[in-house]
């Protein structure tokens, strides 16, 4: 729940543009354009992962109600 | 502070790249700084309770209080991300309605206000 | 007529007496005539707080050498006000609270989003806490105004009655007079306009959003009310003062007419007139000590309900003044309008209190002309 979760992200990041351009250089644009959106959502699972947990962190923290 | 620091640079980094993750990692690093805060204000729950009994003050004020601080940064939060992505029209939506859960929170009290009012007005009014 | 000088009959029986006894008989057969078991009740079930019951105190008064102020403690001051001074701290904290959240949330965000709702929010909150507080006690407020109506109305009986007895019929008729004046014009004037005026000015204020609009009628308001409660106050000065003037003065009169009248009888005129020295001086010491207890039962039951109205106004005063250094200036004019209308409040209080006791004033008056 630190820096590390910014590297992974930034990491799956410049991983995915070397994948896109790798595979553009091939001529594979379709598996390109899907290793591209499959590394947006992983990155997004990892922060919507997180987000959630501090949606309830929140929840409980002010749970006066 | 540090992570602040990191998350905008890594962010700037890809915005040339991969602009949608410039936005993630700006989400990301928003909701670490957030759960930062939260992690010192872990026994407020208890202390304020403990106050509420203590000096007899209803409970119900400070929990819309608290209820209102949450919503209000929370949207704040969901907005800043939205203006980041570009996307001012879900930006909008989003205000629109934090907003509306706001005044919302509101309500019961200003419910309870106008029937104390009228049972006051009944009382002088025999 | 008649009765003085059956009165004056039965002290001369035992004319060679000392005059301690004499006095002290006549005292016993004059309050024999009043009947206070009303007065005992009602001070017990309005827990009024005084050294002894009424009836007692009367007695004492009229007995022994006593002191007025002996009554009303400093004891008994603080055993009231300490609890009312706990809870107006307990709610200055909580309204400075209040109004440093809302402030400190304001901070918190910017004005473009969502700080303008939160502003309003707050504002919303934190006028419903404070209205709330003030509508309790605008409630405990009529209700005491209404609880010093009926001890007025419970207090007038024996003493009319005793008044009667003694012959002064005219302040007699000039206490029941006042009575019915006040209840019926002043108290209920006060009652459905002055404190709904103050209300409402004051809720007006309070609920003010920042757009300065509306204060200012909620502020005309306010002036209005207190311009009310002050020419209620002085016309009913002035009508009483009028009448009590005249009444006391012809019962002075007649007071003096009989004296005269018991002298100038041949033969037993000294001693009958002594007699009647005697009976109208324990005349006048109960009726000055049922006058005192009189105010003293006004006073010791509408204590209470003074001070915690005025411990919650001392409350919100200092709150307005400490939350315009911490906070700003909205929060602080939202405080200061609910202590204002507190202000009416115990206003409206002490004016009933005074008129009851100015009710009971011209009594005291009579024995000046003897």
């Amino acid at each position: 729940m630190d820096v590390s979760l910014l590297f992974k992200i930034a990491g799956i990041g410049i991983l995915v543009t070397v994948i896109v351009q790798m595979l553009r250089q091939n001529g594979r644009e379709e598996l390109a354009t899907v290793a591209a959106i499959a590394g947006l959502i992983l990155a997004m699972m990892l922060v919507v992962s997180m987000i959630a947990s501090l949606l309830e962190t929140v929840q409980r923290t002010f749970s006066l109600y | 502070m540090l992570i602040a620091l990191i998350g905008s640079v890594t962010a700037l980094l890809m915005r040339t790249v991969r602009p949608e993750y410039a936005v993630l990692i700006g989400c990301a690093s928003g909701a670490i700084l957030l759960l930062g805060a939260l992690s010192q204000l872990t026994g407020i729950r208890e202390t304020m309770q403990r106050i509420c009994e203590t000096y007899s003050v209803p409970i119900a004020v400070l929990a819309t209080v608290v209820k209102i601080l949450g919503i209000a940064y929370l949207t704040e939060f969901g907005v800043n991300v939205a203006r980041d992505a570009g996307q001012q029209t879900i930006a909008g939506g989003l205000l629109i309605c934090g907003k509306v859960l706001i005044l919302s929170c509101t309500l019961p009290s200003a419910a309870a206000l106008l029937a104390l009012g009228a049972s006051l007005i009944r009382e002088a009014s025999p | 007529m008649r009765r003085l000088l059956i009165l004056g009959l039965i002290l001369l029986l035992p004319a060679m007496l000392p005059d301690q006894e004499e006095t002290r008989e006549g005292i016993e057969a004059l309050l024999e005539t009043v009947d206070l078991s009303e007065w005992d009740d009602w001070f017990r079930k309005e827990n009024g707080e005084w050294t002894s019951l009424p009836s007692e105190y009367v007695y004492e008064l009229c007995m022994t050498e006593h002191t007025f102020a002996s009554g009303l403690t400093l004891d008994m001051l603080k055993a009231r006000l300490l609890p009312s001074a706990r809870t107006a701290a307990v709610k200055i904290m909580m309204l400075l609270g209040l109004a440093m959240i809302g402030t400190l949330a304001q901070s918190l965000s910017e004005a473009q989003s969502v700080g303008e709702t939160t502003r309003i929010a707050f504002r919303i909150c934190v006028s419903c806490t404070v209205i709330g507080l003030v509508f309790t006690e605008i409630r405990s407020a009529l209700t005491a105004i209404n609880t010093v109506s009926q001890t007025g109305e419970l207090l007038l009986p024996p003493i009319i009655g005793f008044l009667t007895i003694a012959g002064m019929e005219n302040t007699a008729l000039l206490l029941s007079a006042t009575r019915s004046l006040i209840a019926d014009t002043a108290l209920r004037l006060i009652t459905a306009c002055v404190i709904p005026l103050a209300a409402a000015g004051g809720v007006l204020s309070i609920v003010d959003m920042g757009t300065e609009r509306i204060a200012p009628i909620g502020k005309l308001l306010h002036r209005a009310a207190k311009w009310i409660l002050g020419s209620i106050c002085s016309l009913f000065l002035i009508v009483t003062a009028v009448r009590s003037v005249t009444a006391g003065s012809a019962d002075g009169l007649l007071m003096r007419t009989t004296r005269f009248a018991a002298g100038s009888i041949p033969s037993v005129g000294s001693l009958l007139s002594e007699s009647v020295d005697i009976a109208f001086q324990c005349l006048l010491l109960v009726k000055n000590a049922l006058g005192i207890t009189g105010c003293i039962l006004v006073v010791s039951i509408a204590l209470k309900p003074v001070i915690s109205v005025w411990m919650t106004r001392n409350a919100l005063r200092v709150s307005a003044l400490l939350s315009e250094s911490l906070t700003g200036k909205p929060y602080a004019e939202l405080l200061r309008a609910a202590g204002d209308l507190l202000h009416i409040l115990i206003l409206s209080e002490l004016a009933a209190i005074g008129m009851t006791l100015m009710m009971i004033a011209p009594v005291f008056g009579i024995g000046s002309y003897v």
